[in-house]
């Protein structure tokens, strides 16, 4: 038998499925990316007006799901919530994976990618995404040592502090990139305190919600670990659903035009179902229910769990988008046009095909991780 | 280091230049040339660089320009800062004008018409083939029914002498320029009083003016304190380039600003007062204004004092003008029971209320100095026009403010005369014979025009908008000696005209261009389309010409300044494709013509006389400037007053002159081409003011402002005939027979002073058309955008701009198959463009918002406009508080637009509006023959 | 028998040479005042002599004399040969009123040069920066292309340069115009898909290129009202000091703090 039908035997029909899914995935971001190679940017709805676009919002959202399933792998292993425990694998290379995703996203969304090293090399430190590539780097490298060391020595003591300084991290990163718009006064949805604050709920939230899902799924969840993670997805539900509010109210009694004009869009503008079906019914109000039905089944706790996890990006959209497509000037509407002078933003399907490509690309890191390196796997863990 | 390619200045030009034009140039840039460091780069780029001073033509202001070229391309188009027209500035089109130049759309090379007219097929042919056919047909024409049959119409593009020089020398006198088309009524009244043809505001600055110690030095200071501008859009309609910034600049220095318009333009936007008047009903206001003046007028009353007497000293026939227009007080108006020209009467028809009509005439009276400038649209465009301009040439000469410091300026009096012998003008004095119902009778080749002896003799501008019933119905002569004379239209050449869009009723048009005879043959046997751009009118074309761009040839300006300044449109590159220029194309036909035994083509008037482009234009350079010497300050003190000024300003100035006192002309030395480079490309001479006061610039019989317009005068014991008309008249009283056009007012004859008539297809001022108030409830007008007429809307700089509301990047996503034209004309090229929604202009409808609820519209909205003729067409709502309720605004030249040669302007034809395809073809205003553009009823239907 | 003539034409004058500055032109003495062309050339030539740090370029736009033409939007297109989608300065229509009573102004917006121009820190890598003239730069080939400046100008004023050309949209062929090297920051670039520009974030840049040979910026010599002026604000003699001083300037979202250096005269 050789290896790689080991490895195809010890996987569960979930599994498979689960990779067919992400194989068709990956192929349809490969259509994506040819398109974006040969015709740059111009198969892209973003523009001058609205410079940021479905990839941004994919970027944010997978960064801000690794950041909190790291935070569920932290906790167990960092501050040794034994419940977590045998999650943490999972946790973690679905930290990993999310990453990795991320950073493709954002990297493609470069318009000169091969100049990356540029963050590097020439960092500006008054510029917070800057200092968002060196905290990448050195989360990236953290994730990547603390899955080493949890295969080869899984009793090292580095590995207790090392969770510890990448939850500090985690902490810091996802208040640092909700900052990254937060400092932006031009755009009025964005500036404000609460936008960090946001970021980390949001990503503490689609973070645990994966994990729940994943977990699940795959067959590691034990009682006491649902009931915990449960608890979790719960609180971080109900604490978003305030901050919403707050957000909200605040921003309509305040009053600034661009600020109520970019909720308007929200709440009420051409896109506002991605707003009231994706972000609150099925983000929120529907896992609320499915995770307070008492004596829910384990499928319906990772029903719960993927919904949010999966509708994390439409949060992401109506905080990237509206905000830029609200004009600086209202007369700008019409003071030249040409193409991509546009306050109408709506992804191109270049957009969607390498966003599903990305996200594919990253469930494919996961699983393959998953099933490759023995720290996560049931029959591997003892 | 920048990788930079580069490419030798000499492959370049060749490439760029000579040969196959830019795009082959650009081809070969994609191959492996040298890599160059950034500073090796910015060397290479300058190097290559160099400037040429020429004149725009992208609309008829023909602004001076300095235009940088760089290895062999157009780079940037700036503004001649030495020409005072334009002192530096350049509008958007101008600046686009390489967007023309470089055009996909240009038409490369000759094309002879494979398909039926309006097809659109056409086959490349060699020049020498297409010259060829267009000599054998001229001269198959010519033997059979004579050269008069034969129409070259030089579009709206000036410089077209050389046109003139061989059309004329071929026998034909039917040599035009957009003629009546344009603005013939608003020129009516200065035409007549003057000699003139454009009254403009004293506000071109700089101008050059003689210091009390001698030197000459630039003058920018603003004396005018008013100005009126009555539907005339300065700052979106460019012709007068200077009143752009003079305008704004006045108004600062203290003048008010008034604009007298239906729709708030963007002139209007500077206003102190706007005024929305009703279309068509100018003349009305003007008429109130007048007898405002007149009744409230006290000389001795400061606060009332309106008019400046002085006028007398330098006018004649006042009184019975004065008479005549009193004449009509104590008729009462059969529409409103009101008596004519009371504030009442004009309130109830212009939709002005009295009490600012008084303050309007008021205003105007006392302040000083003033301008009441107007334009094509408010008034040139309307059947009635020319009351309204005879009315407002009246108000500024009574009011004292012609030719004063400030005040009003007649441009077409005191700007640079040109041409000369090089109009071809003497052809026409030759004498030919005819047989007229079988009596062999002799004339000269100027009394077989077909306007001024035929059907619209007092048409000092050819009556282009009547051509389409005379290619169907040929010519029958009234007057002069070829009277009963009778012949078809068998050839129309067009240059740089696209009278299918803009000259009247397109759909007429396109009748009159496929009419066909009995034998099945096409009525105007042959159609030859001379342009750079492929417009519609192309489309009906048997011969397609490409003529040199204007950056690729040569000519004079022709331009509206408060003095005399004239510049050169040089050649910046060389004509790309296959194009030639005006001067080749028409030397070359003269050649073929004389070949093929043309009698009237003789070497010695062609190449033997102007054997190069350049003697041709010294030739037309020589009658300049051709002003007197007149004025206060005196140009040139120091050479006899009132003569006429010829030659080159330093000649003049330094005193190298020949003075003939008999024919009173001070002879400098002539200004040439060389004289012309060697000096920023501009000869300006100097200005001065009350050039009407001592005889001076005038063209009347009288060399006075005349207002009377046929009267006797006693000379040697003689009684003459004189006045503007009088010509006209002789002619109809010795023929026993009155012009239909004439005829339909009830009149006999011109009248030799003030005349009255009212507008058609207003039911707000004619009682013939009252009726239709209820049905058709909205006037339609149209207003420029930021393009030039029908020709620039391929140009894509311009398309991404919005003008006023009229323009408007309102096009919904499209996938448009191309096509380009190529060598074989309109041509798909395969490829699929998508323009994206909101990124073109596109024409719309402009209209008023309570209009538009009312109707339950909504801008975007596509509807249909329908006149009680049932003409109709289409286009997109834009509802908005800018313009008169119960009128409609369209975009000239913006809609509707079907020739495939104007690229994304195309792609929207369906959804666009085209104002001429509601104009009524019968409605020719009757002096002049101009297409009432302006007098068009609909009502509106809104589609899907 | 053109020929001549065309070979004369090609030999027409070339422009100032590299490195000297374009002499203000000469025209006819003035009975009082001066050309405003002539005046500002003046300004540049006075505040090119002193070192680069203490001039402090600035643009007045007298919104009174701005008739809405475009000229300046165009001829900036034109100068820095942008590609299609891109505009330096688009005028900005603003109507108000019922009809009868309306009213409409048209508001030109180049980059306004802030004194503190937010989208300087945002850039991760430096690519763009406030020069010492006051002039705020970006550098393409360090600009990676992460459009977060984009973002953070509160004036709209910078373009992200997507590669189109105008080809694209018409006939398929580049036009001779649009491969002409971009005289931008004096590099002469030319236009290539794969190379900057193309991807990265432009912006006015006060026509840099010119000013620094003595020459008005593009929109500024254009100008059909003659409503926009340029000059050296630390120079009091300056046409721009002179105008700034008046009491009706006003500047664009100045609660920001972003102290532009574009003044409206209203
Ligand atoms: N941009 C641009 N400039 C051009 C041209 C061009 O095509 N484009 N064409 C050139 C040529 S050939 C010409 S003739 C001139 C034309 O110059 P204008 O006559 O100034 O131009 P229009 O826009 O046709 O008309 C001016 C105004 O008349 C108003 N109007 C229409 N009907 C009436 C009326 O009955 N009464 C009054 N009072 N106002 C009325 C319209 O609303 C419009 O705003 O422009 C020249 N300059
Ligand atoms: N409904 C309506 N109709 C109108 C008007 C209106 O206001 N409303 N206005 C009227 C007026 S005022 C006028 S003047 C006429 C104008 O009408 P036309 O005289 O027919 O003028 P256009 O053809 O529109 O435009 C000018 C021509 O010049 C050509 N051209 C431009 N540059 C060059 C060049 O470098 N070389 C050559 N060879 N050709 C060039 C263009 O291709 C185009 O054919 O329309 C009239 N018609
Ligand atoms: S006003 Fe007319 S002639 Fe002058 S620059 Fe503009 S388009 Fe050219
Ligand atoms: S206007 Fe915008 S781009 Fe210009 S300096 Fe200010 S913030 Fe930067
Ligand atoms: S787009 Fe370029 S200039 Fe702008 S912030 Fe990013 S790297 Fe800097
Ligand atoms: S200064 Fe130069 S770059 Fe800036 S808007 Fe004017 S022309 Fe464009
Ligand atoms: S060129 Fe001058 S007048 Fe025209 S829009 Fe620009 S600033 Fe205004
Ligand atoms: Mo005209």
């Amino acid at each position: 038998m050789s290896r790689a039908e080991k490895i195809m035997r010890g996987m569960s029909a979930v599994e498979r499925i689960l990779w067919g899914i992400a194989i068709v995935g990956l192929l349809a971001g490969v259509v994506g990316l040819i398109q974006r190679l040969t015709g740059g940017h111009t198969v892209a709805a973003y523009n001058t007006y609205v410079p940021w676009g479905l990839w941004v919002a994919v970027y944010t959202t997978l960064a801000g799901i690794s950041i909190g399933a790291f935070a569920v792998a932290a906790l167990g292993e960092g501050l040794r919530v034994k419940a977590l425990q045998p999650l943490s694998g999972i946790a973690l290379f679905a930290a990993l994976a999310a990453l990795a995703g991320g950073l493709l996203a954002i990297w493609l969304d470069l318009s000169h990618p091969l100049r990356f090293w540029k963050l590097y090399l020439s960092t500006q430190p008054t510029s917070l995404m800057a200092w968002m590539a060196w905290f990448y780097l050195i989360y990236g490298l953290l994730l990547l040592a603390l899955v080493y060391l949890k295969k080869a020595q899984p009793e090292s003591p580095a590995i207790r502090p090392l969770f510890g300084l990448g939850l500090l991290l985690a902490v810091i990163m996802g208040g640092a990139e909700g900052a990254l718009f937060g400092v932006v006064s031009a755009q009025g949805l964005w500036e404000s305190a609460l936008i960090p604050i946001r970021f980390l709920a949001d990503g503490a939230l689609g973070g645990a919600a994966l994990v729940l899902f994943l977990s699940i799924l795959l067959g590691h969840a034990d009682a006491e670990a649902l009931r915990f993670l449960r608890g979790l997805v719960l609180g971080l539900l109900l604490f978003t659903l305030v901050l919403l509010w707050a957000e909200y109210s605040t921003t309509l009694y305040a009053g600034v035009p661009s600020r109520v004009e970019a909720l308007r869009l929200i709440l009420f503008g051409p896109f506002s179902w991605v707003f009231w079906i994706f972000e609150i019914a099925l983000g929120l109000v529907l896992p609320l229910i499915l995770l307070l039905l008492p004596g829910a089944r384990p499928a319906v706790l990772a029903a719960a769990g993927g919904l949010v996890a999966f509708t994390s990006l439409s949060a992401k959209l109506n905080l990237v988008i509206p905000a830029l497509v609200v004009p600086e000037f209202e007369a700008l509407r019409l003071a030249f046009t040409g193409p991509g002078l546009s306050f109408d933003y709506f992804p191109t399907l270049t957009e969607w095909l390498l966003a599903v490509g990305i996200v594919s690309a990253a469930a494919l890191i996961f699983l393959a991780a998953y099933r490759l390196i023995p720290i996560a796997h049931p029959s591997h863990s003892s | 280091m920048i990788a930079t390619k580069t490419i030798s200045r000499r492959d370049f030009l060749k490439l760029a230049g000579a040969s196959a034009g830019g795009l082959a140039a650009m081809a070969a840039l994609g191959h492996g040339f040298k890599t160059l460091s950034a500073s090796e780069a910015r060397q290479q780029q300058e190097a290559g660089k160099r400037v040429v001073y020429t004149a725009c033509v992208m609309c008829p202001a023909e602004c001076g320009l300095a235009v940088e070229v760089e290895n062999g391309v157009i780079s940037n188009i700036y503004g001649n800062i030495h020409v005072p027209y334009n002192s530096g500035t350049v509008c958007a089109k101008g600046v686009s004008g390489l967007q023309l130049v470089y055009n996909v759309n240009r038409i490369k090379y000759p094309m002879i018409r494979v398909g039926e007219r309006g097809e659109g097929k056409f086959k490349r042919v060699s020049w020498e083939e297409a010259l060829d056919y267009i000599a054998t047909k001229l001269i198959e024409i010519k033997q059979k029914y004579g050269a008069e049959s034969v129409i070259m119409d030089c579009g709206d593009v000036t410089d077209r002498d050389p046109y003139y020089y061989l059309f004329r020398a071929f026998g034909t006198p039917h040599t035009v320029e957009h003629g009546s088309i344009c603005d013939t009524p608003r020129r009516h009244g200065p035409k007549l009083m003057f000699g003139g043809k454009r009254i403009e505001p004293d506000i071109m600055r700089p101008v050059l003016v003689r210091q009390p110690d001698g030197s000459l030095k630039n003058d920018y200071s603003y004396r005018t304190r008013l100005i009126i501008y009555v539907g005339w859009n300065p700052f979106t309609a460019t012709r007068i380039n200077y009143e752009s910034r003079g305008t704004v600049e006045a108004k600062l220095a203290g003048a008010r600003i008034i604009v007298i318009d239906p729709a708030f333009s963007n002139t209007a936007t500077k206003a102190d007062r706007w005024i929305p008047i009703r279309p068509g009903t100018d003349a009305d206001l003007f008429a109130a204004m007048l007898r405002y003046i007149l009744e409230n007028h006290r000389d001795d009353d400061p606060f009332r004092r309106y008019i400046d007497w002085s006028f007398k000293e330098y006018s004649q026939g006042w009184e019975e003008f004065e008479a005549a227009f009193r004449s009509w007080w104590d008729r009462k108006d059969p529409l409103n029971g009101l008596p004519y020209f009371s504030l009442e009467w004009a309130a109830e028809r212009t939709g002005i209320d009295a009490q600012t009509i008084a303050e309007l005439a008021h205003t105007f009276g006392i302040t000083k100095p003033a301008a009441l400038v107007w334009g094509m649209n408010g008034i040139g465009h309307h059947y009635n026009g020319y009351t309204a301009s005879i009315l407002g040439t009246a108000l500024n000469v009574i009011t004292g403010n012609m030719e004063v410091p400030g005040g009003a300026i007649d441009t077409e009096l005191v700007k640079s005369s040109k041409g000369g012998k090089a109009s071809g003008g003497d052809f026409l004095k030759r004498e030919v014979t005819r047989i007229v119902n079988g009596r062999e009778v002799k004339g000269k080749i100027e009394e077989l025009h077909m306007d001024g002896y035929g059907d619209w003799p007092a048409a000092w501008d050819d009556v282009v908008g009547d051509y389409p019933r005379r290619f169907i119905e040929g010519v029958t002569l009234r007057y002069g000696p070829f009277r009963g004379h009778r012949y078809p239209i068998k050839a129309y050449f067009i240059r740089t005209g696209n009278p299918v869009i803009t000259g009247s009723n397109t759909q007429k048009w396109i009748e009159a261009l496929t009419a066909k005879d009995e034998t099945g043959n096409y009525k105007v046997e042959l159609v030859v389309y001379i342009d750079t751009v492929f417009l519609e009118t192309g489309l009906y074309a048997d011969v397609v010409l490409p003529e040199a761009s204007y950056m690729e040839r040569m000519s004079l300006s022709d331009i509206y300044p408060v003095h005399p300044v004239l510049y050169l449109r040089d050649f910046v590159i060389r004509p790309m494709y296959e194009s030639k220029t005006q001067y080749e194309i028409c030397w070359a036909l003269a050649r073929k013509l004389h070949e093929k035994g043309d009698p009237d083509i003789q070497p010695k008037d062609f190449w033997e006389k102007y054997p190069t482009e350049e003697d041709f234009w010294n030739e037309a350079l020589r009658v300049a400037p051709g002003r007197p010497n007149t004025g206060e300050p005196l140009p040139y003190p120091n050479l006899p007053k009132g003569y006429k000024l010829l030659g080159t300003p330093d000649s003049l100035e330094a005193g190298r002159v020949q003075i003939d006192d008999e024919k009173k002309e001070i002879r400098g030395e002539p200004l040439t081409v060389q004289w012309l480079r060697e000096h920023h490309g501009v000869a300006v001479w100097p200005m001065s003011w009350k050039r009407f006061h001592g005889g001076g610039v005038l063209q009347t019989d009288s060399k006075k402002v005349e207002f009377v317009w046929d009267y006797t005068v006693e000379k040697d014991g003689q009684v003459q005939r004189k006045g503007r008309y009088a010509k006209y008249n002789k002619l109809i009283e010795e023929a026993g027979e009155t012009p239909p056009s004439i005829a339909r007012l009830g009149w006999q004859k011109y009248p030799s002073t003030f005349y009255w008539f009212e507008t058609r297809w207003n039911p707000y001022t004619n009682p013939d058309y009252a009726k239709y108030r209820e049905e058709y409830p909205f006037q339609v007008i149209s207003g420029r955008i930021h393009h030039a007429m029908s020709g620039t809307q391929m140009v894509d700089w311009l398309g991404r701009l919005p003008t006023e509301d009229l323009w408007m990047p309102l096009n919904d996503e499209r996938v448009v198959e191309e096509v380009i034209l190529g060598e074989n004309g309109p041509t798909p090229t395969g490829r699929r463009v998508r323009i994206p929604r909101g990124t073109w202009s596109i024409g719309v409808i402009q209209m008023n918002r309570a209009d538009g609820e009312r109707l339950g519209l909504k801008t975007g909205d596509l509807v249909e406009l329908e006149t009680p003729q049932g003409f109709k067409t289409r286009g997109k709502v834009v509802l908005v508080e800018t313009i008169r309720p119960g009128v409609l605004r369209l975009p000239f030249g913006g809609g509707g637009r079907f020739s495939p040669g104007l690229g994304k302007t195309w792609a929207f034809q369906d959804i666009t509006p085209n104002h001429n395809a509601l104009v009524d073809p019968e409605n020719l205003s009757p002096i002049m023959g101009q297409p009432a553009y302006g007098d068009v009823i609909v009502k509106v239907r809104k589609l899907g | 028998a053109a020929q001549g003539i065309l070979d004369q034409v090609e030999a027409a004058p070339p422009g100032a040479p590299v490195g000297e500055l374009e002499p203000p032109p000469e025209l006819p003495e003035a009975m009082s005042g001066q050309h405003p062309v002539v005046r500002m050339m003046e300004d540049l030539r006075r505040a090119l002599q002193k070192p680069v740090e203490q001039r402090r370029w600035a643009m007045v736009i007298d919104l009174r004399k701005c008739v809405g033409c475009y000229a300046c939007t165009v001829a900036c297109i034109s100068e820095n040969k942008l590609p299609p989608g891109i505009a330096y300065r688009p005028v900005l229509t603003e109507t108000r009123g019922t009809y009868p009573h309306v009213s409409r102004r048209f508001i030109p917006r180049p980059c306004m040069q802030c004194e503190n121009p937010p989208c300087v820190p945002v850039c991760p890598v430096g690519a763009t920066w406030k020069r010492a003239d006051g002039i705020v730069v970006i550098n393409y080939d360090q600009c990676i292309g992460c459009r977060y400046c984009i973002t953070a100008c509160p004036y709209a004023a910078r373009s992200f340069d997507a590669g189109y050309f105008y080809s694209d949209f018409e006939g398929g062929q580049p036009q001779p115009y649009e491969l002409l090297p971009s005289p931008e920051y004096g590099q002469g670039r030319l236009r290539r898909r794969d190379a900057s520009p193309v991807g990265n974030v432009r912006k006015c840049h006060f026509c840099l290129h010119r000013i620094e040979r003595g020459q008005l910026p593009a929109c500024v010599l254009s100008c059909m009202g003659r409503a926009t002026y340029f000059g050296d604000l630390n120079d009091p003699q300056s046409l721009v000091a002179e105008l700034v001083s008046q009491p009706n300037v006003i500047r664009l979202k100045e609660e920001l703090g972003t102290e532009p250096k574009v003044f409206y005269l209203v």
